[in-house]
């Protein structure tokens, strides 16, 4: 029992306390804060480099016969589109692009450029490809666009897959997202500030209060001495470096 | 009988006030408890300025006290006061039979309170605390004063002030705000009980009232409605002095 009743006492975190520390090292934490934010701000700026991105779209429509859409035929056709995105990422078609425009670089890499997504409840595939280089970006998106429809027809013995949306060459790049990183590396570094602070209130289990003394001790305190004012500023350094000692 | 000059530490209200209070909840632990071993667990936490400043309180209240400079490696008691003549002698050359006690006690200019510097540092400090002279001293001035204040060494770092409590009848821990861990006092308080001397209590020193919820009265009750006094206790204190 009285083991279980030290291990209480050990866990219990004075709330109240805690905020109030918090609050008193509100400094080091904003500081920490701006200083991280500012440094992932300046990282993005400077040594970054901006990426662009082409965006192309794909209808797919399903037809089986006859002139006619019937709404079998578009209700089969939301169905396909996730297997048309999945045929767009294909390794065969990535290798084809590569081959086709004599890049240097592997399939996994134009994979890691090119994000292909099927809207839901609709039948258009759009494929987005980054790239630092804009005008490169939009012609991979346009080759990899051609080069999967012409799979696409082969795999799955359609006529013809249609073009909803071009390529187009991107005028502002996408990333690197400076604001926003900004914003999360304040919030990181005020978070890990605090975190600081936190810890080392926790781990700090020094005797401050008449409190701690009857607690720890189990004796009176028969008196409570100030800090003088003159050493009031200077006695916090001071009794660190004697700790360490 | 030697003379020295206390130095006038210039004290804030608030010290002052917590010096008073100390003395007064000192003397509440009985008339018994004449002699006072007072120690701490590491060196600096401000065993010398709580010894000598309740010495003094207590004397200036009327009674009779001997401070005692035990802490024999590293004493300070010197640099507080002003010793006009040379070749005062101190608790080792007693302990080791140089002298007699009469020739160690040292008047102050502060009434009722005579002090006991500690020497010249000693090869053996245990052994000689721990000697017939020491236990012989205690039990002469024991029936002289009304108090004997003991400063000690640390008892974090040397056992001398365990040796000296042994034969007093009571010990004051002296515990430095935020620097001492909670362990390291429970460490230090079971060695001083080994002693057989009663622990008084616990001063707290070094307490800063801004950071803690000392505030709350301080600030503002003692503030607010005792403030005014303040500029009155001050005059009247340099006035006694002088």
């Amino acid at each position: 029992m009285e083991v279980n009743q030290q291990d209480r006492d050990e866990i219990e975190i004075n709330l109240v306390e805690l905020i109030r520390e918090l609050w008193s090292k509100k400094g080091i934490i904003f500081l920490s804060a701006a200083i991280l934010g500012l440094a992932v701000i300046l990282f993005n700026k400077l040594m970054v480099t901006p990426q662009y991105e082409s965006t192309t779209k794909l209808y797919v429509l399903a037809k089986q016969d006859g002139v006619n859409v019937t709404n079998g035929d578009l209700q089969a056709s939301t169905l396909l589109t996730k297997d048309y995105a999945e045929l767009i990422r294909s390794r065969k078609v990535s290798e084809t692009v590569i081959n086709n425009l004599g890049l240097n670089m592997n399939s996994e890499t134009l994979l890691g450029k090119m994000s292909v997504a099927a809207q839901p409840d609709t039948r258009i595939v759009t494929i987005k490809v980054t790239d630092k280089d804009p005008y490169l970006a939009c012609q991979l998106a346009d080759a990899v666009r051609n080069v999967a429809a012409q799979h696409i027809q082969n795999v799955m013995s359609i006529e013809a897959v249609n073009v909803a949306e071009e390529a187009n060459i991107p005028e502002h790049p996408v990333g690197p997202r400076t604001k926003r990183n900004g914003v999360m590396g304040a919030l990181l570094g005020g978070v890990a500030a605090a975190a600081v602070v936190l810890v080392v209130y926790l781990m700090n289990d020094t005797i401050k209060t008449s409190e701690d003394v009857e607690r720890y001790l189990g004796l009176s305190t028969l008196g409570t001495i100030p800090v003088s004012e003159e050493e009031h500023k200077g006695t916090k350094k001071k009794n660190k470096k004697v700790r360490r000692k | 009988m030697n003379q020295v000059t206390v130095k006038n530490e210039t004290m804030g209200y608030q010290i002052s006030e917590a010096y008073k209070s100390l003395r007064t909840n000192f003397q509440f632990c009985g008339e018994d408890k004449k002699v006072i071993a007072i120690t701490s667990c590491t060196m600096n936490e401000g065993k010398s300025s709580i010894s000598m400043q309740l010495a003094v309180s207590l004397a200036e209240s009327g009674k009779h006290v001997l401070l005692i400079d035990a802490d024999l490696r590293k004493s300070v008691l010197m640099g507080r006061t002003k010793v006009s003549q040379k070749g005062i002698m101190g608790l080792t050359h007693f302990l080791t039979g140089q002298c007699t006690i009469q020739e160690t006690i040292c008047a102050t200019s502060v009434k009722n309170f005579h002090l006991i510097y500690s020497g010249p540092f000693p090869p053996n400090p245990a052994e000689l605390l721990g000697g017939k002279y020491f236990k012989s001293l205690i039990e002469a001035i024991r029936n002289v004063y009304d108090y004997v204040i003991i400063d000690t060494p640390p008892l974090g770092s040397v056992i001398d002030s365990a040796i000296i409590a042994e034969i007093c009848d009571g010990a004051i821990m002296v515990i430095e705000s935020g620097v001492i861990s909670y362990r390291f006092a429970q460490e230090v308080k079971k060695q001083l009980e080994k002693s057989n001397c009663p622990i008084l209590g616990v001063v707290l020193n070094k307490v800063d009232m801004h950071k803690q919820s000392y505030e709350k009265y301080h600030g503002r009750y003692y503030g607010r409605h005792y403030g005014k006094y303040q500029g009155k206790y001050e005059e009247k204190s340099e006035e006694s002095k002088e």
